[in-house]
């Protein structure tokens, strides 16, 4: 039989998602952060953790975690980029603004 | 079935590989967007304040509302393809139900959000936040109603032709897959256009 992903595993996960943006939410909603909103750092953590919640998605749901490493690389690389380029924008851009 | 019996526990390829050139290529073209936006938006100290006013702008509740419901869908997505492999078809019917339920929800509060902003007159030529909005947005909407036709045709097949209904289980994955990247995408969509305001 294939080995797929447990039931018990993705339902943790999906509570895991679940949880990380109801915290995302809420962290938008407080201002007990606005040092960091200022210099960016607010940005850079809400766009890190959308890529964390897309790698648990493409590992667990896609079931990447069993695939070859061609596969996962691609999906990493993908993830990875997306997520340094945005940041680095983000992190270049805030100083001016 | 005889499918699952051939499937092993070796590190397998899910999906046809030709499937995740599709998967890719979409992935690439939506990344190109989200750096597009993210380079209009630090332009210049004017575009920077109408992207983050337009973002305050959004229905954040609506936009929470959406991504709850895209992951709920993906988790019932999950759910029907373990139903599947375990040749439990009619669990996988109505987990597919359950997929199509929340797809056809995320659509019904897009509208929503898209009416109550052209009753506040703001279109697509509104300003340069609104046009990335309502393109992008726009875009995800139109691969979650290719999502839904491909989750109704399964389970349409899946209840028509109950055993018979697939002779490998590409084509499941592959859709489950398909819905999985919809989610994914949205979610970084949500960080974009509700949360960096």
């Amino acid at each position: 039989m294939i080995k797929p992903n447990s039931k018990r595993q993705c339902s943790m996960v999906f509570c895991a998602l679940v949880l990380i943006t109801l915290g995302v939410a809420s962290l938008t909603e407080v201002t007990l952060l606005p040092m960091f909103a200022k210099h960016g750092v607010l940005e850079c953590i809400l766009i890190t953790l959308a890529a964390v919640k897309i790698m648990l998605i493409a590992e667990y749901f896609m079931e990447l975690h069993d695939a070859p490493r061609w596969l996962r690389g691609t999906m990493l690389t993908w993830v990875a980029t997306t997520t340094v380029v945005l940041v680095g924008i983000v992190g270049i851009n805030s100083q001016i603004y | 079935m005889q499918h699952i019996d051939t499937m092993n526990t070796e590190r397998r390829v899910p999906v046809e590989p030709d499937f995740w050139l599709l998967i890719f290529g979409d992935l690439t073209v939506f990344s190109v967007m989200f750096i597009a936006f993210m380079l209009r938006r630090f332009e210049s100290a004017e575009t920077h304040t109408v992207f983050s006013m337009g973002a305050e702008s959004l229905n954040q509740p609506i936009g929470l509302t959406n991504t709850l419901i895209l992951l709920t869908s993906s988790y019932a997505v999950v759910l029907a393809l373990s139903h599947y492999r375990s040749g439990d078809l009619r669990r996988m019917i109505r987990s597919i139900g359950i997929a199509i339920v929340c797809g056809v929800g995320f659509i019904s509060l897009k509208i929503v959000e898209y009416m109550e902003k052209i009753n506040q007159g703001i279109t697509v030529t509104e300003d340069r936040f609104f046009e990335l909005y309502f393109t992008f947005t726009g875009i995800h909407l139109l691969h979650v109603v290719i999502g839904i036709s491909l989750l109704t045709f399964v389970a349409y097949r899946a209840f028509v032709k109950k055993q018979d209904a697939f002779s490998t289980p590409g084509f499941i994955e592959g859709v489950a897959c398909y819905w999985h990247m919809i989610d994914l995408l949205w979610l970084m969509l949500f960080s974009l256009f509700y949360l960096l305001g």
